[in-house]
C-alpha cells in the first residue's frame, strides 16, 4: 500500500462518505504497490492481522495481508476456484478456508483478482492463533522462505493465584521482549539494514494517533441511531486500519471516517432508516455473502453496534495512548501481549475469545451488552475458525441464562459451500420476532 | 479347460462371473443379496455354472469380492471391489483411465492403469451429498419414485441451481423451489447436476483422464449420465455390464492363481 | 503369572470405562490425593506424580459415548475428542478431577481448559502454555519458568511443597517408562507377530491411567513373555501411520488396520513416546523437562521447530521401521493433522513411498469403509509392486483413499 497515495484519495473526498470504493480502490492498488517496492529492494513480508506491523515498516519490508487477501478474494465472490484447487492439491475442507483460499493462490501462479501477488522474503507467525503456525508453515513449504514465530503466552483469568500475577507478567513481558529483539536481528540481516529505532518511534506514534481515531471511532455506535453498523461498514474501517498501521495515511483515513461518522450523528442519520433493536456481532463476517446477513437484519430495524473483532487495529488494548514513547520496546511487547494476558482485567469494549477463563468472559459479554445498549447477541460460528467459533455454544448456554437473546448462526469466512440462505433467514426471522415480542411484552408490562 | 469364477457380493445384489482360460465370459448370474449373503453368494455361483453349463469342479479358483466378500466361505479368497473393479471395468472397456463409481451409499473414484490396476483410489462414505442417497432425498420430497427421478430431468431446459453442501439444506432449497412453483424437471435436473459436481469434485482427486467409465447403481440413471457428460465436457463409457464389473474383475484375478497353479 | 492374553484384556477393560473406575479406586484408597487431567498432546506428568497426585490422560469417550449435551455447548465443526470430553464432564464423569491442564496445541484444544472450567464446579483449568517456537534459544529458559508455575499451581492443589528431589524421582520412573514403551515398539517393528498394533497400543495407553509404579511392572512382566509368544510371521504388507497424535481412533480402527497389514510404527498417544530419550536425571529437574520437551523430541504436528522440516523426521521414522508404505489419517475436523497430512503425503510423493489418505473419528463405528481402503492399499501394493516400490506404469504413489 502506498500511504501517500491513499492520504491523496482521502483528502479530496468529500465528507459524506468514506465510501466502500475508497477502501477497495486502496486494497486493489496494494499490489501493483508491492511490486514497485520489491523493484526498490525492499522485502515482502507476510504479515497476519495481528503482526508488529509497525516494526516491520521500520524497515521498509511491504507488507502483504493473507488473511485480507483472502477476505477480498471471498468478497468478490472469487475464493471457490481457489480453494478447490488447494483441496484438489490435498488440504481438507474442513481447515481454516483462508488457508486453502491462499493455498489456492499459490497454485494459481500468485494471480489474485487484485492482481499477482509477490512472493514472501519472510512470513511472520503473530501467534494469535493455532492455524498461523500450519498456515506460516504451509507457505514456507511452497517457498522455501523463513518463518519467524513471535510467540506472546495466553495466561488464564482466575479468582485467586497461586503464583505472583505480576512477576509472571514481567517476565513474560521479557520473554516477548527478547523475542521482538531477536525479530529486530532478523530483519536486520534480511534486508541489510540497521534498525532505525526512530523510525519505529514514529510509527508507534502514528500507530498511537490512529489508535486513538479507533477507540473513537468504535464509540460512536453508543449513539442512537448508530451512525454505522459494525458488520457492514466497521470491516471495511478495519480491513483500511489494519493495512495502514503506522502510517500518516492511516491517520487520514481514520480521520475522515470519524469526520463522516459526526456528520452522520450530526444530521441523526443511522445506518439504519429506522432502528428499533441494536445487536451484538460475535466473530468474523461471511465474506461470500457479505452484505446478506447484516441486510437481513437491517430490514427488521436491527443494526449491529459492535464486534470483538474491532479489537484488531489496538490489539484489543484500548488504552488511548498504547505505546510508550520512552520505552518503545517493552511497551510494545506489552501492547503485543496484554489481550492475552490475566493481569490486565478486561474491561468494556474489550472482549474474551472464551480460553481467558476466570469466569469473566461471561460476565464481559453482558458488559458488553450495556455499554453498547444492545438487545442481543449474534454469534456467528465459522466452520473454518476454531478459535472464534468454538466456545460460541457454550457462551450462548451461560449468557442466555441471564435472560439474554442469543441467535446461533452458521456459515464460514471465505468458502460460500457453507451458507444456507433459506435456514439463516428463518433463524434471522425467528430471533427478530422474538425480539418485537419481547419488547412488546416489556411495553405491556410497563404500560 | 480351467475356469474361474468371481462372485460379488453387494449390499442389494450378489453377482456371478465365470470366465474361460482365454478370459471369455462364459455364464453369468444377477440376484437379489437378501438377508443371507452367503447363501445368495452360493446360488449366484451356482447359477453362473448352470448359465455356462458347468460343473462346480471345472472351475480352478473363485475370488469374492464386494461388501460381502468374507461372507463368501467358498471361495479361495477375497478382494475388495476397488480393486475388482478397476479391472473389471478395463477388461470392458480396455483404454478406460478413470472409474467414476456413484453407488446408493458411496461415490468410488478409480484411477486405473494400462494393466487394469488401481493406480490410485478416492473413496466418499461419509457425506450423503454426493451420492445416490441424495437422489433418496429429492425423491422422499418430491413423492416419486427413484427409477422416474432421470428419465423426468431429461425434460429439463432450464435446471435449478442447487448449491448446498450438505442433503439437509438441499431439502430446504428443493422446497424452497417448488414453492416458487420452478417445473419439476428443471429441479431434479439442477440435483442430478449438483451430484455431478460432488462426484466431478472427488473424483477429481485421482484425476479424470480420459477415458472415464461412470458405474454403479446411478449410473442407470440417464439424467445422471447427461449431469456428468455436461461436467466433465466429455463422453463416459457406460454399459450394462457395469453391474458385473466387480464380479468380472474377481473372475479375472482368479483366473491368473488358477492359471499359476 | 498371568498371561499377556489377560494383561491385555483387563488393560482394555480401564480404557475403555469411560466411568473411570480404576482412578475412582485410586482416589478411594488414597484419602485426599488429588487427580490431575492432562489433554494431549504432552504433558509432563512427572511433575504431578512427583507431588503424589495422580496423572490421567483425558482422551474423550470414544465410540462407547452417546453426545446427547455437548452438542449444546460446542459447535459442529469440532473433533470428537473436544466434543466427548465436553461430554464427560457434563454428564459429571469428570467429577473425580481435581484439575484440568490443557494446551494450545490447536485451535479447539485452547478453548478446553476454561470451557470445562465453566461447567464442572470447582474444578481447576489451567493453560500450560509451551514456547511458540522450541528452536531458538528463548524456548529452553521460557519453558522451564512455565514449569515452575505449574509447579506452584500443583503446590496450591495438593497444599504441600514438590521437592527437587521428588521430582528427579519422578523423572527416573518416568524415564523407565518411556525405555519400556520403546521396548515394545523395538519389537513390533523387528517382529509384528509377536506384538499386534492393538496389544502395544492398549499397553501403551493404560499408562494413562496407572500410577507410574505399577505401570512399570506391568510392562515389565509383558515384555518378559513376549519372545516366548507362538506366533508365525504372515507376508503383510509394512506400514507406518501417521495422523493420530491427540484424538485416538477406536480399537476396532486399528484391529482393522492390522487386518490388512502390519502397523510397524504410528503416532498413537504420540505424549507417551515425544521425548525420545531420557530426560536428564541429574540437576535441575524443571529444566531438565524443559531442555527434553524443546531438544530431545521426535517430530510433532503440534510443535513448531524451524531447525527441522517434520517430513524429515517422519522419513526417518519410516526408514527405520523399514515400512513400505504409509497411511496418512488424520481425525477428522483435526487442523494441525490435516495441514501436515498434505506436508507429509507431498514429501512421501518426491520420495516414491507410496501413502493412503484417509480420516477417522473416535466416534465411528462403522470399519468397512477403512478395511476396504486399507485392503484396497494392501493389494495394490502386493499385486502390482515388485520390492518396496509400485507398478513401473502408474505415474501416482499416492492413494487418495477418503473423500473429504
Amino acid at each position: 500500500m502506498r500511504p501517500e497515495a491513499l492520504s491523496d484519495v482521502v483528502k479530496t473526498t468529500s465528507t459524506t462518505g468514506v465510501t466502500r470504493q475508497q477502501t477497495k480502490a486502496a486494497v486493489k492498488n496494494a499490489f501493483a504497490d508491492a511490486w514497485q517496492a520489491k523493484e526498490k529492494g525492499n522485502k515482502i513480508c507476510y504479515t497476519y492481522v495481528l503482526g508488529p506491523i509497525e516494526l516491520l515498516r521500520s524497515f521498509d519490508m511491504y507488507l502483504i495481508f493473507p488473511e485480507i487477501g483472502a477476505a477480498n478474494m471471498a468478497a468478490k465472490k472469487t475464493s471457490l476456484p481457489y480453494i478447490q484447487k488447494a483441496e484438489d492439491y490435498g488440504y481438507a475442507s474442513d481447515t481454516c478456508s483462508y488457508v486453502t483460499a491462499d493455498v489456492g493462490l499459490y497454485l494459481s501462479d500468485m494471480n489474485h483478482p487484485f492482481g499477482k501477488v509477490p512472493k514472501p522474503d519472510l512470513v511472520l507467525n503473530d501467534t494469535l492463533c493455532n492455524t498461523y503456525y500450519k498456515w506460516s508453515e504451509i507457505t514456507q513449504d511452497f517457498f522455501s522462505c523463513p518463518i519467524f514465530t513471535l510467540d506472546h503466552p495466553v495466561r488464564m483469568a482466575r479468582k485467586e493465584y497461586p503464583y505472583d500475577l505480576e512477576a509472571l507478567y514481567q517476565e513474560d513481558k521479557r520473554y516477548v521482549v527478547d523475542q521482538l529483539k531477536r525479530l529486530i536481528a532478523a530483519c536486520e540481516e534480511l534486508t541489510g539494514k540497521s534498525f532505525d529505532l526512530d523510525k519505529f518511534r514514529n510509527n508507534l506514534d502514528l500507530a498511537n494517533r490512529m489508535g486513538a481515531l479507533w477507540c473513537e471511532i468504535i464509540d460512536k455506535t453508543r449513539h442512537r441511531p448508530s451512525p454505522f453498523d459494525a458488520v457492514l461498514e466497521g470491516y471495511n474501517y478495519m480491513g483500511g486500519a489494519t493495512t495502514l498501521k503506522g502510517t500518516e495515511a492511516g491517520i487520514a483515513y481514520l480521520s475522515a471516517i470519524k469526520a463522516d461518522l459526526d456528520q452522520r450523528i450530526a444530521e441523526g442519520k443511522g445506518a439504519v432508516p429506522e432502528e428499533r433493536f441494536r445487536l451484538l456481532w460475535m466473530s468474523a463476517p461471511c465474506y461470500p455473502y457479505f452484505r446478506r446477513i447484516p441486510e437481513m437484519f437491517h430490514r427488521s430495524g436491527a443494526v449491529f453496534v459492535y464486534t470483538p473483532q474491532f479489537m484488531q487495529p489496538t490489539r484489543g488494548t484500548y488504552r488511548a495512548q498504547q505505546y510508550d514513547l520512552s520505552r518503545p520496546l517493552e511497551s510494545y511487547a506489552e501492547c503485543l501481549m496484554d489481550y492475552f494476558h490475566a493481569r490486565n482485567p478486561r474491561r468494556p469494549p474489550q472482549w474474551s475469545m472464551g480460553w481467558v477463563g476466570g469466569g469473566g468472559e461471561i460476565d464481559n459479554q453482558i458488559e458488553l451488552l450495556h455499554h453498547f445498549s444492545a438487545d442481543g447477541i449474534v454469534y456467528h460460528a465459522i466452520k473454518s475458525c476454531r478459535m472464534n467459533s468454538a466456545s460460541l455454544a457454550d457462551f450462548r448456554e451461560h449468557v442466555s441464562r441471564r435472560g439474554v437473546p442469543i441467535l446461533m448462526l452458521e456459515s464460514d469466512i471465505a468458502d460460500p459451500r457453507f451458507f444456507s440462505e433459506a435456514q439463516i433467514r428463518n433463524r434471522i426471522e425467528a430471533f427478530m420476532e422474538g425480539l418485537v415480542e419481547k419488547k412488546l411484552s416489556r411495553v405491556a408490562a410497563v404500560g | 479347460m480351467i475356469y474361474a469364477a468371481g462372485v460379488d457380493a453387494g449390499s442389494t445384489q450378489t453377482k456371478g462371473i465365470i470366465v474361460d482360460a482365454d478370459s471369455r465370459i462364459v455364464g453369468r448370474a444377477l440376484l437379489d443379496t437378501g438377508a443371507n449373503t452367503t447363501r445368495a453368494s452360493e446360488r449366484a455361483f451356482y447359477a453362473a455354472l448352470a448359465d455356462a453349463g458347468l460343473e462346480p469342479s471345472a472351475v480352478g479358483y473363485t475370488i469374492g469380492t464386494g461388501y460381502g466378500r468374507y461372507k463368501i466361505t467358498f471361495g479361495n479368497t477375497q478382494i475388495t471391489e476397488i480393486t475388482c473393479h478397476a479391472k473389471g471395468a478395463h477388461y470392458v472397456f480396455p483404454k478406460t483411465c478413470t472409474v467414476v463409481d456413484v453407488g446408493g451409499q458411496d461415490t468410488k473414484g478409480i484411477r486405473v492403469g494400462s494393466e487394469g490396476e488401481v493406480v490410485d483410489f478416492v473413496m466418499n462414505d461419509k457425506c450423503a451429498a454426493g451420492t445416490g442417497r441424495f437422489l433418496g432425498v429429492a425423491a422422499e420430497v418430491l413423492d416419486l419414485p427413484l427409477d422416474e427421478l432421470g428419465p423426468i430431468s431429461l425434460e429439463s431446459h432450464k435446471p435449478v441451481d442447487i448449491s448446498s453442501t450438505c442433503t439437509v439444506f438441499a431439502e430446504t432449497e428443493i422446497m424452497s423451489y417448488l414453492a416458487q412453483k420452478k417445473k419439476l424437471e428443471d429441479i431434479l435436473m439442477g440435483m442430478h447436476q449438483a451430484i455431478a459436481a460432488r462426484t466431478v469434485s472427488l473424483v477429481r482427486r485421482v484425476g479424470l483422464n480420459q477415458e472415464v467409465t461412470f458405474t454403479g447403481g446411478v449410473s442407470r440413471n440417464k439424467g445422471m449420465v447427461r449431469a456428468l457428460e455436461e461436467a466433465l465436457e466429455s463422453q463416459l463409457n457406460v454399459s450394462d455390464e457395469s453391474q458385473y464389473m466387480g464380479a468380472i474383475g474377481a473372475a479375472l484375478f482368479a483366473l491368473e492363481r488358477a492359471l499359476a497353479a | 503369572m498371568p498371561t499377556i492374553e489377560d494383561v491385555v484384556q483387563s488393560c482394555r477393560e480401564q480404557i475403555e470405562d469411560s466411568s473411570f473406575r480404576s482412578v475412582v479406586d485410586w482416589k478411594q484408597r488414597h484419602p485426599g490425593g488429588k487427580v490431575v487431567g492432562y489433554f494431549p498432546v504432552y504433558f509432563p506428568a512427572e511433575i504431578v506424580a512427583a507431588a503424589g497426585m495422580l496423572p490421567v490422560g483425558i482422551f474423550g469417550g470414544g465410540n462407547r459415548i452417546a453426545v446427547k449435551r455437548a452438542d449444546a455447548h460446542m459447535y459442529s465443526f469440532m473433533c470428537s475428542i473436544c466434543k466427548t470430553t465436553t461430554e464427560l464432564a457434563l454428564n459429571g464423569q469428570l467429577a473425580f478431577l481435581d484439575a484440568f491442564i490443557g494446551h494450545p496445541i490447536c485451535d479447539a484444544a485452547r478453548h478446553m481448559p476454561s470451557l470445562l472450567e465453566r461447567n464442572m464446579q470447582g474444578l481447576l483449568g489451567d493453560l500450560l502454555y509451551y514456547p511458540g517456537s522450541i528452536g531458538t534459544p528463548l524456548a529452553v529458559p521460557y519453558l522451564r519458568r512455565e514449569y515452575v508455575r505449574i509447579r506452584q499451581l500443583f503446590e496450591h492443589l495438593v497444599g504441600h511443597p514438590i521437592k527437587d528431589e521428588d521430582l528427579r524421582d519422578s523423572i527416573r520412573q518416568y524415564n523407565e517408562a518411556r525405555r519400556l514403551t520403546r521396548e515394545m515398539y523395538a519389537i513390533r517393528r523387528q517382529s509384528p507377530w509377536l506384538l499386534t498394533a492393538l496389544e502395544s497400543y492398549i499397553l501403551t495407553r493404560v499408562g494413562t491411567l496407572l500410577p507410574v509404579q505399577e505401570y512399570i511392572p506391568l510392562l515389565r512382566q509383558v515384555l518378559e513373555q513376549i519372545p516366548k509368544r507362538d506366533r508365525r510371521p504372515i507376508d503383510k504388507v509394512r506400514i507406518v501411520y501417521e495422523g493420530a497424535f491427540c484424538e485416538q481412533p477406536p480399537l476396532e480402527f486399528i484391529q482393522a488396520l492390522e487386518e490388512a497389514c502390519y502397523v510397524v510404527d504410528d503416532d498413537f498417544l504420540l505424549g507417551a513416546r515425544l521425548i525420545k530419550g531420557d530426560v536428564a536425571e541429574h540437576g535441575d529437574p524443571l529444566l531438565n523437562l524443559a531442555e527434553a520437551y524443546c531438544n530431545e523430541t521426535t517430530y510433532c504436528s503440534t510443535q513448531h521447530d524451524p531447525r527441522r522440516a517434520k517430513s524429515d523426521g517422519f522419513l526417518e521414522k519410516c526408514r527405520t521401521a523399514e515400512a513400505q508404505a504409509v497411511i496418512l489419517a488424520p481425525a477428522k475436523f483435526c487442523e494441525p493433522g490435516l495441514d501436515d497430512q498434505v506436508h507429509f503425503m507431498k514429501r512421501a510423493e518426491r520420495e516414491g513411498l507410496p501413502s493412503l489418505q484417509m480420516e477417522f473419528q473416535e466416534r465411528m463405528k462403522d470399519f468397512d469403509g477403512i478395511r476396504v481402503q486399507t485392503e484396497t492399499f494392501a493389494e495394490a501394493l502386493l499385486f502390482y509392486s515388485e520390492s518396496a516400490g509400485v507398478s513401473p506404469e502408474s505415474t501416482g504413489t499416492r492413494f487418495t483413499g477418503v473423500g473429504k
